[in-house]
């Protein structure tokens, strides 16, 4: 994939499907990018801009989208994009095997935002030495923000910067006795490391 | 050569080798057909400078065991498809596509407000996207009418579920995000559908081709302001629009709406040159 632009666009109601073949699962999110051909990784895709768009309603993620080089500030690759209204989480970033192994060292991610999401707003679990994020917000999410590492390794680092996480807001979950969901919410999750890493997507069955 | 006919026959297939433009005389034009090739040539309905003014339908007809058209061995091409390895150019009329609301409705009520100005008609088609935790709490509802001056829009039929709304964007409490529902128009003039049977949809596929002379064919096309609704097909990855190894050409997909599709509303796979702005792609 090379030179493609997504911007200023809206993706929504996107529903888990049921497939005929019960051993097959189907890879879920509303916009998945570069993200479903290999699953463990992602496959390469080049000149790629993904900006101002936004996800709502969404199964699994709003988005899964390649990170960004550590120290970069111009990068459009995924940028000013928002999700809401999700079950699951509002954004799942990954290293970018694009740029070869230098995200398996250090990758980040940065402007983004997300509410109502039932898993965190900014979620990621994938093979790298260090995480950075920096501008997001995330608000009344149900799961709070998590940014791990994953793989070997002996200095594995998790960094936050310049991000504002709210709690509830005007736009209530209870209006009424109706259709009223009222879960406990968290606005972040201890950082951590987890030394398998998990796939992109639900590989299968469980 | 132009096509002037309000509702063509069903065809069994259409191959493209010259050029096929819709007549722009003020006449709604149907093209209907189990296959559509565009193949060495080009599909125009309206131009740049002048959209179409008029209705522009193509139905996609067929059903799930239906001929296939066969492209290469490496494509699943399948049936009921737009397929293009020339060039494709649609424009349609530009409208009002989203805005949000600007106060609270709940369950049961038959009247949104929104922005007033927009060009919002009766028998148009709106999307409410969820608010709330709930990502299954969207509606879809057609105008009975829309009061240019205040905003209120009356449904068709009343909401199922809460949407949140207010008269002013919360981006300035909440470090620049809009909490506010969305609502989105989902009604072209220029429409591409699959026939509503059997559960199966129709498909736009964009990719390239060489022939055996060696000639490479590079799928383009160009959508704006295009509808795309009831197409994709179940337990497969033939997504409303397709783009697979469309790798020489240039594509633009602006202003446009693919919805109330039956698996993938979109699917850009080792595909390059390609531009989406300003699109919707919702219900799939």
């Amino acid at each position: 994939m090379r030179n493609f632009t997504l911007t200023n666009s809206f993706v929504a109601d996107v529903r888990q499907r049921k497939l005929l073949s019960l051993s097959v699962v189907d890879k879920e999110t509303c916009v998945a990018i570069c993200s479903y051909e290999l699953n463990l990784f992602g496959s390469p895709c080049f000149d790629i801009t993904i900006t101002n768009n936004i996800a709502a309603g969404c199964f699994f993620a709003g988005f899964i989208a390649p990170g960004d080089e550590c120290n970069s500030t111009t990068s459009l690759k995924f940028r000013d994009n928002i999700s809401h209204s999700n079950l699951g989480a509002g954004a799942l970033p990954y290293p970018d095997v694009s740029l070869g192994t230098n995200q398996n060292q250090c990758y980040q991610v940065a402007n983004f935002k997300s509410y109502k999401t039932t898993l965190p707003c900014v979620a990621a679990f994938y093979h790298t030495k260090e995480i950075r994020a920096y501008n997001l917000t995330c608000i009344d999410q149900e799961k709070g923000l998590n940014l791990q590492t994953a793989g070997e390794g002996e200095k594995l680092v998790s960094k936050l910067y310049d991000s504002f996480i709210y709690g509830e807001t005007a736009a209530d979950d209870c209006p009424n006795t109706a259709n009223c969901r009222c879960k406990k919410k968290e606005g972040l999750m201890l950082f951590g490391h987890n030394k398998q890493g998990k796939d992109l997507h639900i590989p299968s069955p469980s | 050569m132009f096509l002037d006919l309000e509702e063509t026959p069903v065809l069994k297939s259409l191959e493209i080798n010259g050029r096929l433009t819709f007549m722009q005389n003020g006449k709604n034009i149907h093209l209907r057909s189990k296959q559509i090739l565009v193949r060495a040539g080009e599909l125009l309905i309206g131009n740049v400078t002048h959209p179409f003014e008029a209705n522009a339908t193509i139905t996609l007809h067929g059903v799930q065991k239906e001929e296939t058209l066969v492209l290469s061995n490496s494509i699943t091409a399948g049936n009921k498809i737009l397929a293009v390895i020339g060039n494709v150019k649609f424009y349609g009329k530009p409208r009002s596509q989203m805005t949000r609301l600007t106060a609270t409705v709940f369950s049961g009520m038959s009247e949104i407000s929104v922005e007033p100005g927009l060009d919002w008609k009766t028998g148009d088609e709106i999307y409410l996207a969820p608010t709330a935790m709930q990502n299954e709490h969207s509606d879809y509802r057609t105008i009975v009418d829309y009061d240019e001056e205040s905003g209120i829009v009356k449904l068709n039929k009343p909401l199922q579920f809460y949407h949140w709304g207010a008269p002013l964007s919360t981006a300035a409490e909440y470090n620049g995000v809009d909490m506010r529902g969305e609502v989105v128009l989902l009604s072209r003039n220029v429409k591409i559908r699959g026939e509503d049977v059997d559960s199966w949809g129709g498909q736009v596929l964009v990719t390239d081709f060489f022939e055996t002379d060696g000639t490479w064919r590079k799928g383009s096309l160009i959508f704006d302001n295009v509808q795309i609704y009831n197409c994709s097909q179940q337990d497969t990855y033939n997504s409303a629009i397709r783009f697979e190894a469309a790798i020489g050409g240039y594509s633009n997909l602006t202003n446009s709406v693919v919805h109330g599709s039956m698996a993938w509303s979109a699917n850009f796979y080792r595909s390059n040159n390609i531009y989406v702005a300003n699109s919707y792609f919702i219900g799939s």
